[in-house]
């Protein structure tokens, strides 16, 4: 297992240079998103900038991370022939989810550094004073992108072991196709009833707990047990796939 | 006379053909695995210990489906692959990667993740087996002239990718290494770099070899058995010498090819014949024999090449 993590550590290094690229480019776009936006003060601002920074970060790096792997895998036949190597199916399933959770936690780390130092920056040539984001709020945020992201991850892996990368694309479509729907105005009266109702039950429970941060916390639980059992499935998938 | 058929000896079998049980560090039992209109039938076969098998077809006859499966890469529908003597179907998966260590594969071309350098590919391959030996490594880096540990897999040609899995391959300290088409593509001098490498590597004799290839004349220096498949299905299977020393090509007239059917020399049915222009071309499996029955035709030694054409294109007579 310790020779896949690494050659896909190597692949991650390959590509550092564009990831760098991107992550250094998205602080601008919050800032310049966000000051159009004229933000009443350096709190809003910052908040505004931080969150965006690691929102927009952490969900698309990780999207794009898990194609380069994948891809990767596919473009010189590597899938196959790794086969070859003293390995099982099932170590390559676990290691490849491995990688996946540790890129999606790097990012994290690395979009609120980023997020940090922008926000904190852009408050003060802005407002003359450095824009602060509550500790809880940074939490509460990193806690959903992380959510989302494993969340999302859980579903796409099986996908990605069961077709490869290059038929799995057709599916990844799909949620972008689904989101013209939203043109239709009885779908989109739904989808606003559905996150509606979402909104208020969370308020509600959020209300009763006292406080998000639990919550949040079960959230991730959650989200990490199907994380698991999508490796679980995927390993059952991979064990009868042919190259 | 006494008819002889060349093909089909012990359906790819060589070891067990001298009535000797030879250990078999790769046994293919009746492998059969289908891909829409393709298919792999029944196809068995040996890799004893100590020797190098050959596995010659044409494009699509099956071999790399054939690899696959021997490597894991792809599931037979039936049948089974033992190596060093254990199925590996029954095989636990700890037991299978202990088994696997003493497996290397180098494949037709370079797989490794495009983005990696070349010392992190022998760093991988270092992680991967427990038994690989950098000095070895190294070793065959300079024997092979590979002086470039920083430079991208993706930048290197087609030799150096080739040499690269060749070093890689035989520093792991595999009993059993499998090769996929190894000299495919690769100027002449490289070739019998590569081919010198893989004879040195061969002079353990607990060690052996598995190698498809398309160039047949390397096989023919380098296998002691050969294997041939066509259609999805073990055609021939014998040792290399006798298709150099025992079998032959006569160049025969039609009637000339005609009063050897009728003497009934090779068996009814038997008999394999290309025809060309103004002569017949047919496959004599054994040449002394054929000479000191009919002197007065031309019978040369046989090839691999000459095989395959007359198992691929030949009219059965």
């Amino acid at each position: 297992m310790r020779s896949l993590l690494y050659s896909d550590w190597c692949t991650l290094k390959g590509a550092a240079k564009g990831y760098l690229l991107l992550v250094a480019t998205f602080p601008l776009i919050a800032v310049m998103g966000n000051v159009a936006k004229a933000a009443p003060d350096a709190t809003a601002l910052a908040t505004n900038v931080h969150s965006t920074i690691v929102s927009t970060c952490v969900t698309m790096l990780a999207f794009y991370g898990c194609l380069t792997f994948f891809g990767n895998d596919e473009r010189e036949g590597w899938e196959g022939v790794r086969l070859s190597l003293p390995i099982t199916r099932s170590l390559v399933v676990r290691s490849r989810y491995a990688t996946q959770l540790l890129w999606v936690v790097m990012l994290e780390v690395l979009a609120n550094l980023t997020g940090m130092c922008v926000r904190a920056a852009a408050a003060m040539v802005l407002h003359g004073q450095p824009g602060l984001v509550p500790v809880g709020e940074a939490v509460l945020l990193s806690g959903l992108v992380l959510v989302v992201c494993i969340l999302y991850l859980a579903i796409e892996m099986p996908l990605l072991f069961k077709t490869g990368l290059s038929r799995a694309r057709v599916y990844f479509m799909l949620p972008f196709l689904a989101c013209t729907l939203l043109v239709i105005e009885p779908v989109r009266e739904v989808v606003r009833e559905v996150v509606r109702t979402v909104a208020g039950t969370v308020s509600s429970v959020v209300g009763a707990l006292g406080s998000p941060l639990p919550l949040m916390a079960g959230a991730l639980v959650v989200a990490l047990a199907v994380y698991g059992a999508s490796m679980l499935l995927s390993e059952r998938i991979y064990e009868s796939r042919d190259f | 006379m006494t008819a002889y058929s060349p093909y089909r000896l012990d359906r790819g079998r060589p070891a067990q053909r001298a009535g000797t049980s030879f250990p078999c560090d790769l046994r293919v039992q009746g492998v059969t695995k289908r891909y829409g209109d393709f298919s792999l039938r029944d196809v068995a076969l040996d890799v004893p210990r100590g020797s190098v098998v050959g596995l010659v077809g044409r494009n699509g006859a099956g071999k790399t489906t054939l690899m696959k499966i021997i490597l894991g890469a792809a599931l037979p529908d039936a049948g089974r692959i033992e190596l060093f003597g254990h199925d590996v179907a029954s095989l636990g998966n700890q037991e299978l990667i202990r088994l696997r260590e003493r497996v290397a594969y180098v494949n037709a071309t370079v797989s490794y993740p495009s983005g990696m350098r070349v010392w992190e590919v022998s760093r991988m391959y270092e992680l991967a087996y427990p038994r690989f030996d950098r000095s070895a490594y190294d070793r065959l880096c300079a024997v092979m002239e590979l002086d470039v540990p920083r430079h991208k897999v993706s930048d290197l040609s087609r030799g150096m990718g080739m040499k690269l899995q060749l070093a890689c391959a035989l520093a792991t300290g595999a009993d059993l290494l499998v090769l996929d088409e190894p000299t495919a593509g690769l100027d002449p001098i490289v070739r019998e770099e590569l081919l010198d490498v893989l004879r040195s590597w061969m002079e353990d004799e607990a060690r052996s070899m598995f190698v498809s290839s398309h160039i047949t004349s390397d096989l023919e220096h380098l296998a002691d058995y050969l294997v041939m498949i066509e259609q999805g299905a073990v055609a021939l299977a014998c040792e290399c010498d006798t298709i150099r020393d025992v079998m032959g090509v006569a160049n025969l007239r039609s009637h000339e090819l005609q009063q050897v059917l009728d003497d009934g020399f090779l068996g009814d049915g038997q008999a394999r014949v290309l025809r060309r222009d103004l002569s017949c071309l047919l496959l004599v499996p054994q040449r002394a024999a054929f000479m000191r029955a009919y002197p007065d035709f031309a019978c040369d030694r046989a090839t691999i090449d000459d095989v395959m054409a007359f198992i691929v294109k030949g009219e059965v007579r």
